[in-house]
Order: C-alpha cells, then structure tokens, then sequence
C-alpha cells in the first residue's frame, strides 16, 4: 500500500522471465554488491495476469505419433526430477549457474530451488507457486490482443493529459463494445 | 464513281464498336456491379466470422446492422472526423491551386522554367500514400525524430513533442499530407481548363483596361465552372474516403482522432469479429451521405443561363 512501509521502494510489473534475461544483465553489476544486483526482490502482484507462454504441437499428420506423445509429455506433463521443467527450473540444462526459469508446473517449482543471488538470496518459486492460480483461462478471448491495443491507446492519451480517467475508461469500452461483437457494460 | 464505291462496302463497323466494349462491360458487371448489389444484400443480413460465407437474411429485423452502425458513437466521430479532415485538406489546397493557376496562366507576366514547376508540384501525387504516411510517422517520431531533433537544435522547443498522441497535432499532419499531395494535381487542372478559354475575352478584357484580380475573378472564375465542378466532386469523393494515409500514419490514433468512415467500416469487416453485415450496412450509410452531398455540388454549380 502506498505509503505504508517506512522506506520508498521502486517497483514495477513484469512476466517472470524479466529477472533473468533483462534485469540481471542491465542492473549495472553481475556480483552481489555491484550496481543494484541482489538488491531486488519479487513479490505477488494487486492483480493476476498471464499472457502467451511457450506452446508444443504435433502435426496431425505425423508418422512418429508415438515418439512425438512421449516427447510432449516429458516436456509439459512430467515432474520427476528428470523431466525437462525440473532442469529448466533449477538451471541445470546450461551447466553449472545456468539460468533459472519459472516453468508451468507447480509441483516442480515446489520441490525446486529457486534462490537467485540478484534477488539477495530469494526463492522466486515462493511467489510464482501461489501466483501460478491466475494462469487459468476463464477470460481469455479472441479478442484479448484487440481490447489490449484498445485500452493501451486510452491510457496513453490520459498519461498525456489529453482525457480524463472517466474519459478514456468511457473510450476503451466505447471502442471495444462498437468494433468488437462483445456486450460491454458501461 | 464514289457513290458506286460507298454502296459496295457498305459495311457497318458499328457492331465492331459493341464487340470492343464487351471486355469492359463483362469486368464492369463482375467486379463492379456485383460486388456492389452483394454489399447492399448484406447488409440486411447477420454475416459475420472470418471465412464465413453463409448467412441468413435478416427477415424479423431487417435494419438492425444499420441502427447498429447509427447508434454507433465511434461512426459519428468517423463520419465527423471525415469532413473536418477533408475541409481541413481542401481549403488550403484550392485556395494555392487557385493561386498557382493565375500566376501561370498571367498573360503580363510569362513565368519562366513553368515546366520544371510543374513536375515539381505535381511529383508528391506520384508517390504512394502509404509511403508518404509512414515516412511521415517516422519524420514525427517521438522522442527522437527529425522535425523533433530540429526543434530542440535550433531552440524552438524545449523538450520534444508528442506529435503522435495529440489529438489536433495528428489530425493537422494527416490534412497536411493530403493537401501536400494533391494540390499539384488540382492546379495541373485548372491551368488546363483556363487553357481552354477562348483568348478573345481577355484580350478584350485587356483593351478595356481590367486589372489581373479583376480578370481573374470576372472572367477566369466563371468560365471555370464545369472544371471547377469536376475538381469539387473528385475532392469530395476522394476526402470522404480517406483511408490509407490516417491508417498508415497512425491508425485512426490518438483517441479515434484521425478515424475515417473507411477505417471504421475496415475495422468492422476486416478485424476484431469480422462482421460482414455491419461493414456493409455501414458502407451503404458512406454511399447515402456521398451522393447526396454530390448531388449538393451538382445542383449549386448547375448551369444557370438555361
């Protein structure tokens, strides 16, 4: 809550692989106590998101259909520790100190370690394992990259002064109820 | 001896002259007129869904998609946004096609280089549209850009500005392009309709004694008329469906600002739930409203003499 701690803290939202790929090698170090590394820290955001993931399909037509079945199920539906989210999750794939990555089970992330030295010590798999609940697909639609770009344009024009929060919330939907073959509720 | 001559070929070629026209009239029917009353047929029907080619006419509530499109709030601000785009782009280039036409057909003073002006003003016509808008989205970048890096060099602003998210900024940029673009056409037009008055009235204006202002407007003005006509409702047709320059520079953005009729019957059709019927209720709006206001232009330059 803002203004409830006792110090000022930046924060700002990202998918789980922003840790990694992006902060890590930009926060100005790549040793505790250098730039900002080991200074940050992750937790559960006001409100669940997910978006896209890494998808496998077969080709209805394959002539391996049974080696293609077991392939697929040793990547998303295999826990032990020798599948491939539980190498992924604890960065044994890349050697040693390879990257850890959430991955979409909640059980190998449960019996992973998920410490990182740039988030001081923290177990990440500690906040994506309840976080993984909101990666349900109870309101995703077709239309989800429309009404994203839809409301995108709204708040840039009210991050620009140029309409008010009533005003571009009243414009998304507006957007979105006359392109769009949705019901919309104002 | 001739007339003997003109009996024994007496051939016709008239039925050569429908056998030539059949080409264009087969492609006039198929890709014309058909589409055409399809567009109408659909829309009194619940067309909708990519690929989708079925559809049931709609027999309890046949005009549903058009109250739809009317109720519509973003179709008011499409069809507003048209003719204030179009008058924004046509004012300022009738008024300097005007201006260029009299200096260039000004029989006191003969212009030297008149051909190389008129390559030069007639080239932006040449480039394609969607060209122009994109160069032009990338000419107004935000925060770095050409016109943006010239006004913090020279001083002019502090900071760069947001082109692309004000709503009047975007909406100036689109009816520069167009007016930039079509103004050479239009002045190549009307030179070519003065051309075509007889020089006897002005050099009997001149003996008379008439200023160049005088002459223009008493003489050149008038007798312009048809052409005038003709540049009005090209203008007219042309600005009312604007399309590929709002699209191309900035989708119809910031706030639907720069959205024209076409766009909106575009997204309708070709986008979110692809629904046929509504794009076509839509169009058939956009073809009401042009020929009536056609037929405005046609009744005030109508030929008053007779």
């Amino acid at each position: 809550m803002q203004g409830a701690g006792d110090k000022e803290v930046l924060g700002f939202y990202g998918p789980a692989w922003l840790i990694n790929y992006v902060m890590a090698g930009n926060s100005g170090g790549e040793k505790p106590g250098e730039g900002t590394y080991g200074d940050w820290a992750v937790c559960a955001p006001n409100v669940g998101f997910f978006w896209g993931g890494t998808w496998v399909l077969a080709n209805k037509d394959t002539k391996n259909a049974d080696a293609v079945a077991e392939l697929i199920k040793w990547i998303t539906l295999d826990p032990s520790e020798d599948g491939l989210q539980y190498g992924w999750a604890n960065g044994t794939w890349s050697g040693e100190q390879g990257t850890k990555d959430t991955v979409a089970s909640g059980t190998v992330m449960a019996k992973s370690n998920g410490e990182l030295d740039f988030l001081g010590g923290q177990n990440m798999f500690d906040v994506f394992v309840p976080a993984n609940a909101y990666a349900n697909g109870t309101n995703l639609t077709q239309y989800d990259e429309t009404i994203n770009t839809y409301f995108r344009d709204a708040v840039r024009q009210y991050t620009a002064g140029e309409l008010s929060r009533d005003d571009a919330l009243t414009a998304f939907k507006t957007n979105v109820a006359d392109n769009l073959d949705v019901e919309v509720d104002f | 001896m001739n007339s003997t001559l003109v009996k024994k070929h007496g051939f016709s070629y008239a039925k050569y002259g429908y056998l030539f026209s059949i080409p264009f009239f087969i492609a006039f029917l198929v890709f014309n007129l058909y589409p055409t009353i399809y567009t109408i047929v659909l829309g009194f029907t619940d067309s909708k869904g990519l690929g989708n080619i079925t559809f049931h006419i709609l027999k309890d509530d046949p005009w549903k998609n058009f109250r739809a499109v009317l109720n519509a709030p973003t179709f008011k601000t499409a069809i507003g946004n048209t003719f204030t785009l179009w008058i924004m782009n046509f004012i300022p280039q009738i008024t300097l096609a005007l201006i260029l036409t009299a200096w260039f057909t000004s029989r006191r003073n003969q212009i030297r280089g008149q051909g190389f002006f008129k390559v030069v003003f007639y080239m932006p016509n040449i480039i394609t549209a969607a060209s122009v808008a994109i160069l032009f989205n990338a000419l107004f970048g935000y925060p770095k850009g050409p016109v943006n890096d010239l006004l913090v060099n020279t001083g002019l602003r502090d900071s760069a500005f947001y082109f692309m998210n004000s709503p009047k900024a975007t909406r100036w940029i689109v009816a520069f392009i167009q007016f930039w673009m079509w103004y050479g056409y239009t002045m190549i037009i009307l030179i070519s309709g003065v051309l075509g008055i007889n020089p006897e009235i002005f050099e009997a204006a001149e003996i008379d004694g008439a200023t160049d202002t005088q002459i223009f407007f008493q003489i050149t003005l008038p007798n312009l008329r048809t052409i005038l006509t003709y540049t009005l409702i090209t203008s007219l047709i042309g600005g009312l469906s604007m399309y590929d320059i709002p699209k191309m520079l900035n989708n119809g953005n910031p706030n639907n600002a720069t959205l024209t009729a076409n766009m909106f019957i575009y997204n309708q059709a070709f986008q979110g739930s692809y629904m046929y019927a509504r794009a076509a209720a839509a169009s058939m709006i956009m073809f009401v409203i042009i020929a009536f206001f056609s037929a405005i232009v046609f009744f005030l330059m109508r030929d008053r003499k007779a």
